[in-house]
């Protein structure tokens, strides 16, 4: 039988999560100016979850109903991002895909306000000043939906084939998870594929930092254009380790020629110099023998000293104390300061 | 005073330091035949003066190490006094006329490095050296031309007669 305390752990067991459904906060609320500040952006934070609750018609203490995550059965594509439904205005299609822009961002349809297109242009502008890949991006709507024929490969053939290394970016604003990246053909030699994935994931990852959708093109330049700075790296990597080649062919190239100069000199020489290769061995081995010899002959060598008849003076029988003397007392003097003279009764008069 | 030719009464000479200074000593008696090398270190005492020391010992000593017969006339002496720091070349007559005072400072001058760091046996074998190249040139000088050397001997009165160039003029030649 059930004791008394255990049925009290019970019933707190059960009625734990009422309790705490009871006590958990509640969910925000966006205060009215917020909300339009928001609005005015063109964005609001989990208005595709909350739904309903985000437009305001949640109210402290009203009833909290779920939100509409799509209805239906929940399917693999819950977590694919949405794809925008709107097909874009075909008026624009000849300003987007017709021929090659003329400037770095390419906005027919006027989604960015002057400020940031100013914005926008100069730092593209700054970015094809600096670095050799040069960077277009294309604004679309968040729900707009390109074209089936429009193939953002053929467009970069078409336009950007010949040109220097390039990259073009479908940028749907307020939704930098939609962008997508197409490299210019002399691309994808030069830079992996994934080093673009991953400057396109990096610069997505910064964009979604941010709140206004215009703050978010903004951060995705920046990053992108870090990442460009990398390939850049890599570049010149590639281009220097083309370069060595060509250099060490050139170096190769330019011995090759001297060598063969070198070659026919010997063959113009070489009948002379086989004519006096002997005489000059044998003069060459004299030479170094008579060096040999006199060398020799100079360290056997003994020097002898005519006899000269010397006056004994002093009375000295063998010597008259004729020589230097000298003091090594002090380094800082040096000899000839330390020498001491000969005593004059000793000079041969 | 019977004494060994390298005679290292002050003790300056290190055990591995004595073969290199007798060898020195003995390639001087080898190029030169007629000449032999004596080394005497030791305190002389305040009174005592190097020069004079050197001549006395040149003249009475009798080195036991030389071959019979040997004169020290031939002897080259190196002195050194570890006390007063003073080092002296002295020479017999048969180098005197050879050997200018001069020559001999030379040699001295070229261990006065040595000496001062205390490398006795380096500095003896560097003036041995200096000493054997001036020998050599004087030998050749010598060979050259004798009476060079020989003129030095003759007392400064008959030196300068036997300089002084007989005049040669009109009168001559009509005698």
């Amino acid at each position: 039988m059930m004791k008394a305390w255990q049925g009290l752990v019970v019933g707190a067991w059960l009625a734990a999560p009422w309790a705490t459904a009871r006590n958990s906060a509640p969910l925000p609320n966006w205060s009215e100016a917020q909300r339009k500040a928001m609005e005015a952006n063109g964005w609001l934070a989990g208005e595709r979850i909350l739904g309903a609750a985000a437009d305001g018609e949640s109210q402290p203490g009203a009833a909290v109903s779920p939100p509409d995550l799509g209805g239906g059965v929940p399917t693999a594509g819950l977590t694919a991002p949405q794809s925008p439904v709107v097909p874009v205005p075909e008026k624009f299609l000849t300003a987007y895909f017709d021929a090659k822009p003329e400037g770095f961002l390419i906005d027919p349809q006027g989604l960015l306000d002057e400020g940031a297109t100013h914005e926008q242009l100069a730092l593209l502008k700054a970015h094809a000043a600096d670095s050799p890949i040069d960077l277009y991006i294309y604004i679309f709507a968040k729900d707009q939906e390109i074209p089936g024929d429009v193939r953002g490969e053929e467009l970069c053939e078409r336009c950007f084939g010949t040109e220097r290394p390039t990259l073009l970016v479908f940028y749907f604003l307020g939704a930098p998870q939609q962008t997508v990246l197409y490299p210019s053909p002399s691309m994808p030699e030069a830079i992996p594929a994934t080093e673009q994935r991953q400057a396109l994931q990096s610069a997505i990852y910064q964009a979604s930092q941010k709140a206004s959708p215009p703050a978010q093109l903004e951060a995705f330049t920046i990053q992108l254009t870090k990442r460009i700075y990398r390939m850049e790296q890599m570049l010149h990597g590639i281009s220097d380790e083309a370069d060595g080649p060509k250099l060490s062919r050139a170096r190769a190239a330019k011995l090759a020629k001297s060598s063969s100069s070198l070659a026919e000199r010997w063959a113009r020489w070489r009948p002379m110099a086989l004519d006096l290769a002997i005489p000059g061995l044998l003069i060459a081995s004299v030479l170094a023998a008579s060096v040999g010899i006199i060398g020799w002959r100079r360290r056997r060598a003994t020097y002898r000293f005519p006899e000269l008849f010397v006056e004994p003076r002093l009375g000295g029988q063998h010597a008259a104390g004729l020589g230097a003397v000298i003091a090594f007392a002090s380094a800082d003097l040096p000899p000839a300061s330390q020498r001491r003279q000969v005593a004059g009764y000793l000079r041969r008069t | 005073m019977r004494m060994r030719c390298l005679a290292d009464t002050a003790g300056l000479l290190r055990h591995d330091e004595r073969e290199p200074v007798e060898v020195a000593m003995r390639q001087i008696t080898k190029r030169f035949p007629q000449v032999f090398v004596a080394i005497y270190t030791g305190s002389l005492g305040e009174a005592a003066h190097l020069r004079r020391f050197g001549f006395w010992l040149l003249n009475r000593a009798k080195f036991a190490d030389l071959p019979p017969g040997t004169s020290n006339a031939a002897g080259i002496l190196l002195t050194i006094d570890p006390e007063t720091k003073a080092a002296g070349l002295s020479v017999g007559y048969l180098l005197e006329p050879f050997l200018e005072e001069e020559d001999t400072f030379d040699c001295l001058a070229r261990a006065h490095s040595h000496w001062l760091e205390g490398r006795y046996g380096d500095g003896m074998i560097k003036a041995l050296e200096q000493l054997s190249w001036i020998l050599r040139k004087r030998s050749n000088q010598a060979g050259r031309n004798p009476q060079h050397f020989a003129r030095k001997l003759l007392p400064s009165a008959s030196r300068s007669a036997a300089t002084r160039r007989r005049p040669s003029g009109p009168e001559e030649v009509e005698r």
